[in-house]
């Protein structure tokens, strides 16, 4: 990084092992894959729903 | 405003408040006043985020906007979803990686000081700007309700939502964001429960969401292309996909809420908890627009929901003109009401041609009240040309005011003052940590100690919140609050997109070009906005594409490229 950081980064028991587990943590339900699928899924669906409502309510 | 309002009212904002204050009243590093300590967990995240975007300028100005233009600002939102994953993919854990405090920090480390110091600058521009209007919002409201002077009521709000940013930092946001949001959803529920249970029992609420489809008010999606239509779905969805990106991505008090997660995980799944539920929650409150609209045309709204701009017509010379404006629409409401008898009766007897006929009488009746109202527009702005002559950010309050029984009217007044205090204290506390992250200590005091930073940071963002109440003297000559912030978040959001879209995606570009790019783009679209009709939704992805665009051309015309050190 450019500058010197700003202020003390969090302290914790591991350094960049844990920061690497971090980032590659699996949430605790489902995958993230599945997670990313639901909340796009929804979006379809909701378009879906509001453009047959629009048509309808015409 | 009753004594039960006003019992509901301040006792919801005290306990919330206190409560927040009380759970972060010990001494604080600068790494837990500037981040909460990074202990927050996602389903505090994902509240904190949408408080933090619902600002009382969504409770007020959205229904109202409902009311006069439909439902088509849901499409707005489309992008949102998109966007909540893109970030949880790429810009989390870039963020994570380096662990920043403030999101331009990445540019730093990617390219220069400077180019992290225009994005930040840029950024407190239009953030200083907003948080203004986002005090006048609920200022008007309380000025109107209590009768106080509209200047002592941004200050008295101003000055508690400072006492508490820069008492607890972030951390007391996030816990006072938490359980402001629960009011704001719940009073939201209730006004359109209370709003669907005062229509008439010919007009059950599927009956009535279909009037407001003959109406004209049930266009959430428009599959058109037109640039010059400000939502679209296309607008929503690439727009809005740029708009969300950009502030959910770049701006710091939208960053700083999921970096003071306890892992990456939590502040990816508080991101993505936004992405689920944003749209739901804004087509609730846009038809509960929609119901107050459908509600006046059985009842006979104000000719105009503003009613001091109104009382200073009725005081000039022209009170003449405005009666007889009054008349055509006391009549043009008769004439609606006769038609929705009618129209439901037929539906009743599911007679098709006099359904039909009744709609096309009811359309006609419409675009009558239109003209009187766009007349009557006219004829305020005529009269006092410093008067708001856009009356949709008074609708929503108008319903509350007139028509909620006693005890709901203080809550739906918590939901607008939750609103404000939550948005404005996420404002703040960016606000003040950026100013001291980015420009005091990275080019002042580099050598300053924790406790000198947690006092710069106090400074500082108490600093914002008197220069906020200050700019929210000046948010009365803005016509509608809402399109207001989102045309200034549109103006500034591509250019600081884009800086960041090359710093992740492109290895070979260099700083300066990049910095000059910005620039120019930022002035592009500054002139754009001022000379063209091109909707503001389009201003971030015009903005963004100018500053990767002309970073690549300048690079090619100064012929300097060499590889740069990636992140």
């Amino acid at each position: 990084m450019g500058g010197s950081p700003p202020v003390s980064p969090p302290s914790g028991p591991s350094g960049g092992e844990r920061r690497r587990d971090e980032l590659a943590a699996a949430p605790p339900f489902l995958t993230w894959r599945a997670i990313y699928a639901i909340v796009i899924g929804a979006l379809a669906v909701e378009v879906v729903v509001f453009a047959a409502l629009t048509a309808a309510l015409r | 405003m009753t004594a039960l309002d006003g019992v509901v009212l301040f006792g919801t904002l005290a306990a919330i408040i206190g409560y927040g204050v009380w759970r972060t009243r010990h001494a604080q590093d600068a790494a837990a006043y500037l981040h909460g300590g990074y202990s927050e967990k996602w389903h505090t995240i994902g509240l904190s985020v949408m408080a933090t975007q619902a600002s009382a300028i969504t409770f007020l100005s959205t229904p109202g906007q409902a009311y006069t233009d439909g439902m088509r600002f849901l499409q707005f939102y489309f992008g949102l979803p998109l966007a909540m994953v893109a970030l949880s993919v790429v810009f989390i854990p870039r963020f994570y990686g380096l662990r920043v405090y403030t999101a331009y920090e990445l540019l730093e480390a990617r390219f220069d000081r400077k180019t992290r110091q225009l994005a930040a600058f840029l950024f407190l521009i239009q953030r200083g700007l907003s948080a203004g209007i986002t005090i006048y919002a609920p200022a008007i409201v309380l000025s109107t309700v209590l009768g106080w002077p509209l200047q002592l009521t941004s200050i008295s709000i101003g000055a508690l939502v400072i006492l508490y940013t820069v008492a607890g930092g972030t951390r007391a946001v996030s816990q006072t964001q938490k359980h402001q949001m629960v009011v704001m959803l719940g009073g939201m529920a209730v006004a359109f429960v209370v709003v669907v249970m005062r229509l008439p029992p010919e007009l059950p609420l599927g009956r009535a969401v279909r009037l407001a489809g003959v109406l004209g008010k049930m266009n959430i999606v428009d599959f058109s292309a037109r640039l010059d239509s400000r939502y679209t779905f296309w607008s929503g969805i690439t727009g809005g996909f740029f708009l969300a990106l950009s502030y959910f991505g770049t701006d710091q008090s939208q960053v700083q809420r999921y970096l003071s997660g306890r892992t990456i995980t939590e502040s990816r799944l508080g991101l993505l908890f936004n992405g689920l539920f944003k749209i739901p929650m804004q087509f609730l409150i846009l038809l509960t627009g929609v119901m107050v609209f459908v509600f006046h045309q059985t009842e006979r709204p104000p000719v105009f929901f503003n009613q001091p701009a109104l009382a200073a017509v009725r005081a000039s010379p022209r009170a003449g003109e405005l009666a007889t404006l009054e008349t055509s629409q006391a009549e043009l409401a008769v004439r609606k009401q006769t038609a929705i008898r009618a129209w439901s009766g037929a539906l009743d007897r599911h007679d098709e041609p006099s359904v039909a006929r009744g709609e096309a009488e009811l359309r006609a009746a419409e675009a009558g009240t239109e003209v009187v109202r766009g007349n009557v527009r006219r004829l305020v702005h005529e009269v006092s040309p410093r008067a708001e002559a856009n009356d949709t950010d008074y609708v929503f309050i108008s319903f509350v005011l007139g028509h909620l029984p006693r005890g709901l009217v203080g809550l739906l007044l918590a939901v607008i003052l939750c609103a404000a205090l939550s948005s404005t204290a996420s404002e703040l506390t960016a606000l003040g940590g950026t100013t001291v992250v980015d420009f005091y200590k990275r080019s002042f005091r580099p050598d300053a100690t924790d406790a000198h930073t947690v006092r710069a940071a106090k400074l500082f963002t108490a600093g914002w919140g008197v220069l906020a109440v200050a700019f929210a003297a000046l948010a009365s000559l803005v016509d509608n609050l809402i399109q207001a912030v989102n045309i200034l978040g549109s103006l500034f959001y591509g250019t600081i997109l884009g800086l960041f879209l090359v710093a992740l995606f492109t290895k070979r570009l260099r700083a300066t070009p990049v910095f000059v790019a910005a620039l120019l783009s930022e002035g592009i679209v500054i002139v754009a906005w001022l000379t063209t009709d091109i909707g503001f939704l389009w201003f971030n992805v015009i903005g963004c594409a100018l500053v990767v665009a002309l970073s690549w051309l300048l690079q090619w015309v100064w012929r300097g490229a060499r590889p740069a050190t990636s992140v």
